[in-house]
C-alpha cells in the first residue's frame, strides 16, 4: 500500500523518484510550463489522498501515468471551455517546444507539436506515451485501459492524421 | 517535390526521439509539502464526529435559552421568581456577615 500519510520522509522520497517522469509527461500533453507543474502537484495531491486508488494490479509509474493523463485531458477541456465560452477568449497557444528536444530538431519539433494539438485526445495520449516517453503497447494499454490492438490501431490512426496534418501545415508556412 | 515532402514529415515525426526529460522546478516539492500541510488541517476538521458537533450546537443553543430567561426575568422585577423571595426573606442577599452578627 502506498499509504504516506503517516510518513512525510517516504512520500518526499515517492514525489523526488517519479515528479521528473510525470511532470515531462504532463509538459508534452498541455505543452504549457506553469500548466504542467500544476498538474504534477494535482497528480502527488491526489497519490496523498487517495493511496487506496492504487491497488499493486499495475507498477506505480503506469498508475501515475494514468492519473497524469486523466489530469491532463480535464485541464485541456477545461481550457477549450474557457476559449470558447467567451467572446474574448484566451489566446491560442504559443508555439511549444519541450526543453529536452535537442536543438538541430527543435524547428521541426514545433510543427510536431502544432501538429499534436489537432489530434483527439486519445491519439494524443497514445502517441505522447509512446513516442515521447517510451511506453510499450502493454504499458500503454494499461495506462489508458485498453487492449493491445486498439493501442495499435490508435497509434496508427495518430500516426496517419499527424502525416496528413503536417502536409497541410507545410504548404501553409 | 512530393518526395521532399515525405521525408521532411517523416522528420518532423522523429523530431521528438532522444530528447532530454526537462529539469524539474526545485519549488515543485515544496509546493506539493505546502499543499499536503492544507489538506492534513482540512482532514482533521472533517475527522471531528457529527456526535460532538450536534453536542457542541446543543449545549450553546441550552446556555442561550437559560440566559435569555434570566435577562427576561431581571427585565421586570415586579415579578420575582420564588427563588429571588426566598433569598430576600431570609436575608442572603447580604453578604456583611458582621453586620449579621452584630443583628443576633
Amino acid at each position: 500500500m502506498l499509504n504516506f500519510r503517516d510518513d512525510a520522509v517516504a512520500f518526499r522520497a515517492f514525489i523526488l523518484e517519479h515528479q521528473t517522469r510525470v511532470f515531462n509527461a504532463v509538459l508534452n500533453k498541455v505543452q504549457h510550463v506553469q500548466d504542467a507543474e500544476d498538474i504534477t502537484q494535482e497528480v502527488f495531491i491526489d497519490v496523498y489522498r487517495k493511496p487506496e486508488a492504487y491497488r499493486g494490479e499495475a507498477a506505480v509509474s503506469t498508475w501515475l501515468y494514468r492519473i497524469a493523463m486523466n489530469k491532463c485531458i480535464d485541464h485541456l477541456r477545461k481550457k477549450q471551455r474557457r476559449r470558447g465560452g467567451t467572446a474574448t477568449g484566451e489566446k491560442e497557444p504559443m508555439d511549444f517546444v519541450h526543453p529536452g528536444i535537442v536543438a538541430e530538431n527543435r524547428e521541426k519539433a514545433r510543427f510536431l507539436y502544432k501538429a499534436m494539438r489537432q489530434l483527439p485526445d486519445k491519439q494524443q495520449t497514445a502517441w505522447v506515451l509512446s513516442e515521447m516517453e517510451n511506453l510499450s503497447y502493454k504499458d500503454i494499454g494499461e495506462v489508458m485501459n485498453l487492449s493491445l490492438s486498439s493501442v495499435e490501431s490508435l497509434l496508427f490512426r495518430a500516426r496517419q492524421n499527424l502525416k496528413k496534418i503536417l502536409s497541410g501545415l507545410s504548404k501553409n508556412e | 517535390m512530393e518526395n521532399i515532402n515525405e521525408k521532411w514529415i517523416e522528420e518532423v515525426l522523429q523530431s521528438a526521439k532522444g530528447m532530454h526529460p526537462a529539469a524539474v522546478d526545485p519549488y515543485l516539492l515544496t509546493g506539493i509539502e505546502a499543499r499536503v500541510q492544507q489538506l492534513k488541517r482540512k482532514l482533521v476538521v472533517e475527522q471531528i464526529p457529527l456526535y460532538w458537533v450536534l453536542a457542541a450546537a446543543a449545549a450553546i443553543g441550552l446556555l442561550l435559552v437559560l440566559n435569555i430567561s434570566l435577562l427576561r426575568n431581571e427585565a421586570s422585577p415586579s415579578k420575582k421568581s420564588s427563588l429571588q423571595e426566598l433569598v430576600q426573606e431570609y436575608g442572603w442577599n447580604n453578604s456583611d456577615f458582621y453586620t449579621m452578627n452584630d443583628s443576633k
